[in-house]
């Protein structure tokens, strides 16, 4: 299909699907604590997505490395923080 | 100060710009490091008040209504594939397509506006703000931070949309354009992580 050549138009329906995922997954059983692999897929869907944007629609794949390093490092050294502390809530 | 003298003159048909370039100015990618380090020091501090009262935060959490967040995420989401557009737009000297995408983002970012404003009402009538606990002062405060944000990419994408309008062809470009989507991408950026932490993680 001609309109998946355009790399922003497959970003933007990843990114979308994505969302709907974590919303799915955030939502089942609701109203009961998120099992662990629930926690560590939730942020790592997150990941994922900051991920695409950073590289594609920021552009920096093809930015000085410095910077790609910076704001990727930002994205992985937060989320994975806080999925540690996620984690260590009761039942999570 | 003109368009000619605010765009940098650089046209070619490419999405984004050459090898070993940053897209957009330096200073708004400064500034955008200093609010990726504000906002996660925020995160942290909310993750770690959460660990200190898991209780008060999931009963809390359970007021938020977690669809109107998925269609905020799905709303930046889309402004942020819009304002690539409008890049790549402008990139190929397609004026009108460019301010199209461009009055899209916009959209997205007003629909943004009224549904948290929306969530914001129904809270102060069910008589909850800042003060009713630690969990909802953490919810104002990370959710309004990022809301003026969110305005403010929209104040960004407002002045570049009148900068293409009145910019002489062919069009000079990119380099306003481009500073003003990396803010934009931020903001949505922002969101990517405080969607699953504030709403759905518990």
């Amino acid at each position: 299909m001609n309109w998946l050549r355009n790399p922003y138009n497959r970003v933007w329906l990843a990114l979308a699907a994505a969302s709907i995922a974590s919303y799915g997954i955030g939502e089942h059983q609701a109203g009961h604590s998120l099992s662990a692999a629930a926690t560590v897929l939730l942020f790592g869907l997150a990941i994922t997505k900051g991920w695409l944007v950073i590289d594609v629609f920021m552009g920096l794949r093809t930015a000085p490395p410095l910077w790609r390093r910076l704001v990727l490092g930002w994205l992985l050294v937060v989320s994975g923080l806080l999925t540690a502390l996620s984690l260590g809530l009761p039942n999570g | 100060m003109t368009a000619n003298a605010t765009l940098q003159d650089h046209t070619g048909s490419h999405t984004h710009s050459p090898q070993g370039k940053l897209p957009g100015d330096l200073a708004v990618w400064l500034i955008i490091l200093a609010e990726l380090l504000a906002f996660a020091l925020l995160f942290g501090v909310f993750a770690i008040s959460r660990l200190r009262e898991p209780g008060l935060f999931a009963e809390s959490q359970r007021t938020l209504d977690a669809s109107a967040g998925l269609v905020n995420t799905l709303l930046l989401i889309g402004g942020s594939w819009c304002v690539a557009r409008a890049v790549q737009a402008v990139n190929a000297q397609r004026r009108r397509d460019a301010l199209g995408w461009l009055a899209t983002a916009e959209l997205c970012g007003a629909a943004f506006v009224v549904l948290k404003w929306g969530e914001y009402a129904a809270k102060s009538a069910a008589g909850i703000d800042l003060e009713t606990n630690v969990f909802f002062m953490f919810y104002f405060l990370l959710t309004g931070f990022h809301f003026l944000h969110v305005l403010a990419a929209m104040v960004f994408l407002g002045f570049l949309m009148v900068l293409i309008w009145r910019s002489p062809s062919p069009l000079p470009h990119s380099h306003a354009v481009e500073t003003g989507a990396a803010f934009w991408h931020m903001v949505d950026l922002l969101w990517i992580v405080l969607f699953p932490l504030v709403y759905l993680v518990r």
